[in-house]
Formats: C-alpha cells, sequence, structure tokens
C-alpha cells in the first residue's frame, strides 16, 4: 500500500491540498476494505442467477462448460487465481506469458470444474443461503437443488469464497460439497509444472488437452 | 436367543477398543496415511473393477426408472439404521423426520419403490454409525481405500461394521424374510450405484481420471466431503487461504 511521503516544509497550500487528495484517493483505491459484505452477497446472488439459467438452458455439457468459461470470465478474480495457484514461477514470468497462461488455464478451469458441475444434471435451481467471514475473506454459501439426468433430485453446498481486499467483486474459490478448487489447484498445477521441467510455455500449450 | 446378541455386542465393542487404540493423525497433518502401499494395491483393483463396470462410459446405460427406482428402495430400507444413528447421534429433529420418512415410503410408497416424502415435504437425514462415532468425539484415524468398498477411514470402517451387526432390521423374524430383506437391499444398493457412477461420470473423469495421481486424488476428494459433511462450513475453517494476502505466496 503507498502512504504518502512526508510533507516538505515549505510546501504551497495548494500543492499540499492536491497531494492530500491523491494520497486520499490512494487509499480509496488501495487493496483495504475494498469489497463489502453486500457487493459478495450481490455477486453471487447473480452468478447463482446465471448458474441457474446455464443448467436448465437444455444446452449439451460442452455448451454448458462454454458459458461456465463466460462465468469464470465475468465472476472469477480468474488473473489472482492464475497467479496464485503457479506460485513463485508467476514472479519470473512476463506478463505476456501470464495473459496466455491465465487465458488457457481458464478453459482448463471450466472444463474441469464446469463437467463436475454440469456433467451429470439437465435443471436445477442455486440459491445463496448466508454469508460468513473468515478474516479477509468472504464465505457466502448457496444451496444448488438439481435434477439428475439419470432422474431424481439431488442437493449440492457450493460456497464461493471472495476476498475484502480484492479491488473488484469478484470470486477467487468454489467449495463444492466439500471439494476445495483452490486447494485441489495449488497442489495441482505446480504438479504440472514439474511433470513439464517447470517449463511454463510447455504448460500453456499443453493445457487446452488437459482437464 | 441371547447369544448372538451377546456376540454381536461383544465384537462390537471388541472393534471399538480396536479403533480406540488405532493410529492418530500426528497434529496438523491433513491427510493421516500410513497404510498408503496396501491402499494402493487396493486402488489399482477398484480402479479395473470400475473400468469393467463403467467402460468407457459410451456403454448401455440402464434405464433410469430401474436406478431411481432401486435407490428408493435401498434407502429407505436404510431408514431405521438412519433414525437409530440420529437418536445415538442425539438429533431429535433428524430422528423424526427419517422415522416418517420411512413410514411414509413404506406404505404408501409400496414398500419404499417411490419417494411420496420429499415431495411432501418431509426431510430427513442419512446417516451412518461412522458419523455417530464422529459426534461422539472419536477421530478420524487412518486413511483406508478398501477393495470393493472404496475409500474410508479407520473410524467409517469401524462404523460400517456395526451397522451391519446392529441394523434393526436384524431384528426381523423370521429370518428368511430378513435375510430376503437384506438381499433386496443389497441387490438394490448394487443397481443404484450403477446409476450414481453414471450420474457422476463426468464429474469422475474430470476431477479423478485426468488425474495425474487417481490415488491421492481419490483421497484427497473423499477426505474432503467426508469432513464437509460431518462438519460442514467448519471444515472448511482450516483451508481458508486469500491470494490477495501480501504476505503469503
Amino acid at each position: 500500500m503507498t502512504r504518502p511521503a512526508p510533507l516538505p516544509v515549505e510546501m504551497p497550500r495548494r500543492r499540499f491540498l492536491a497531494a492530500s487528495a491523491a494520497g486520499l484517493a490512494t487509499l480509496w483505491a488501495g487493496p483495504a476494505a475494498a469489497v463489502t459484505e453486500a457487493q459478495a452477497r450481490t455477486l453471487v446472488d447473480r452468478l447463482a442467477a446465471e448458474l441457474t439459467r446455464i443448467v436448465n438452458s437444455g444446452g449439451s455439457v460442452a455448451q454448458m462448460v462454454g458459458q461456465f468459461e463466460g462465468v469464470l470470465d465475468r465472476f472469477a478474480d480468474m488473473p489472482v487465481i492464475a497467479r496464485s495457484v503457479l506460485g513463485p514461477v508467476a514472479r519470473q514470468a512476463s506478463p505476456a506469458q501470464l495473459n496466455r497462461f491465465t487465458v488457457a488455464y481458464r478453459g482448463y478451469l471450466a472444463r474441469r470444474y464446469g463437467r463436475a458441475l454440469f456433467g451429470g444434471y439437465d435443471g436445477g435451481e442455486i440459491r445463496v443461503t448466508g454469508i460468513s467471514r473468515s478474516g479477509t475473506v468472504f464465505s457466502v454459501a448457496s444451496v444448488a437443488q438439481m435434477s439428475r439426468r439419470a432422474g431424481g433430485r439431488e442437493r449440492l453446498d457450493v460456497i464461493w469464497q471472495i476476498s475484502e481486499r480484492s479491488p473488484e467483486p469478484r470470486f477467487f474459490n468454489m467449495i463444492i460439497d466439500g471439494v476445495n478448487l483452490f486447494a485441489i489447484e495449488r497442489e495441482e498445477v505446480p504438479a504440472l509444472l514439474e511433470a513439464r521441467r517447470g517449463d511454463l510455455d510447455r504448460l500453456i500449450a499443453d493445457l487446452p488437452g488437459l482437464g | 436367543m441371547p447369544r448372538p446378541s451377546a456376540l454381536r455386542l461383544l465384537s462390537a465393542v471388541l472393534g471399538l477398543a480396536a479403533l480406540a487404540a488405532c493410529s492418530p493423525a500426528p497434529p496438523g497433518v491433513d491427510v493421516w496415511d500410513p497404510q498408503e502401499a496396501q491402499n494402493r494395491e487396493a486402488h489399482a483393483f477398484n480402479q479395473r473393477l470400475d473400468r469393467v463396470i463403467a467402460g468407457s462410459g459410451t456403454g448401455p446405460s440402464l434405464p433410469a426408472p430401474l436406478t431411481v427406482a432401486a435407490a428408493n428402495f435401498a434407502n429407505n430400507a436404510g431408514g431405521p439404521s438412519d433414525t437409530l444413528n440420529s437418536v445415538l447421534q442425539g438429533r431429535p429433529g433428524d430422528a423424526i423426520g427419517n422415522a416418517l420418512r420411512f413410514m411414509v415410503n413404506t406404505t404408501f410408497g409400496i414398500g419404499g419403490l417411490f419417494d411420496i416424502a420429499t415431495p411432501l415435504g418431509v426431510e430427513g437425514r442419512r446417516t451412518d454409525f461412522g458419523e455417530t462415532l464422529h459426534v461422539w468425539g472419536v477421530r478420524e484415524g487412518a486413511y483406508q481405500e478398501l477393495p470393493l468398498l472404496g475409500p474410508s477411514t479407520e473410524r467409517d470402517t469401524a462404523g460400517l461394521i456395526v451397522d451391519l451387526l446392529f441394523d434393526p432390521f436384524n431384528a426381523l423374524r423370521p429370518v428368511s424374510t430378513r435375510n430376503r430383506l437384506i438381499l433386496a437391499r443389497a441387490t438394490t444398493r448394487g443397481i443404484a450405484n450403477l446409476g450414481e457412477r453414471a450420474t457422476y461420470a463426468e464429474a469422475i473423469d474430470a476431477l479423478i481420471t485426468a488425474s495425474p495421481d487417481s490415488y491421492a486424488r481419490t483421497r484427497l476428494l473423499y477426505l474432503q466431503t467426508r469432513r464437509f459433511r460431518l462438519d460442514g462450513e467448519a471444515a472448511l475453517a482450516d483451508d481458508v487461504f486469500d491470494p490477495f494476502d501480501p504476505y503469503v505466496d
């Protein structure tokens, strides 16, 4: 976080005011307390409506996965997720490399978790049931009442996590019936990298065939 | 006939004693798997079996009405056991719900083939003795993968054995009726599991088969879902991680 530098004694009043305003603006735009509880909840309300629309669209699993990638693009904090699953490798990567990884990785996540989320179902409704907070992280709980392709109904508990430090309301994690996407991916992606001797470009090239 | 039940009680108590003596996880360890070599053998066997049963996922599948009716029957036949466990867990709401569901579905649902209770809003909670042990404060113990039965923990395996020995259906007489009912439940459970396998085919393929180490992935998914089932959101508390935290990487 940037803090205003100590003021020189002879600073003219006008410049002082301008500097204070700039300092304040930096503080407001900074990472502290950027997302409120209400914003986190609104985000997941919209997200739940969007997912409900997708699962009832009558499309194939592949179509739903495609729409889910759009959801990740609009509702998830993809650059932060991508950087975080890469770990220390992200710091050595160029911005262009990171961008390419983020896009390829978004498709991989959509295929993987989109299939898990929509694969067995042909209808349903997802609703927000509550919100809790742990440190800087909001956990928004939702319940998905899904109807199975093979008949019968089923309940899934899906939790969405949003950091209050995020510059805008976007989620960084989803937990389906306890299956923690972010925890899994932070183990899996380094393993995928290691299998390619840490070559990020090779991983980016391989990602479209994975997941 | 006091003898068999006394024997059952004794063996269950011995089972619990063995459980209490079994390997507690070192503190702070998320996955405790001292029998990994054995478990991996069972996993390889289960994977081969799964490939035989599920094939490539493109073969003919069982008709949905059959798997749904089988699942309804098997779930309903577990009602008395669910009710007993809810009582043992000190959850009267669940116990009443499970008992009501059993009565409604056994009568109006024609022996449990149809689930009438759910649309009527009568909710229960399927449970097992593994959960009862958890409520009583027994620790999870080591992870296990059992041949045929799949992933478990020492606590859940002990629970499974107690559930079999103490099923309220065991008290049914004549014995021939009891045996037929238990056979019917096992058969319908098997058919229902095939239906479940089909429902989760996409999820299993995406999350397990496509993973570089399907054993480790199965273990992680089982422990995560089981702990979430038993503890709800509290199970996730230790895993909360903020990617925006400037001090972690």
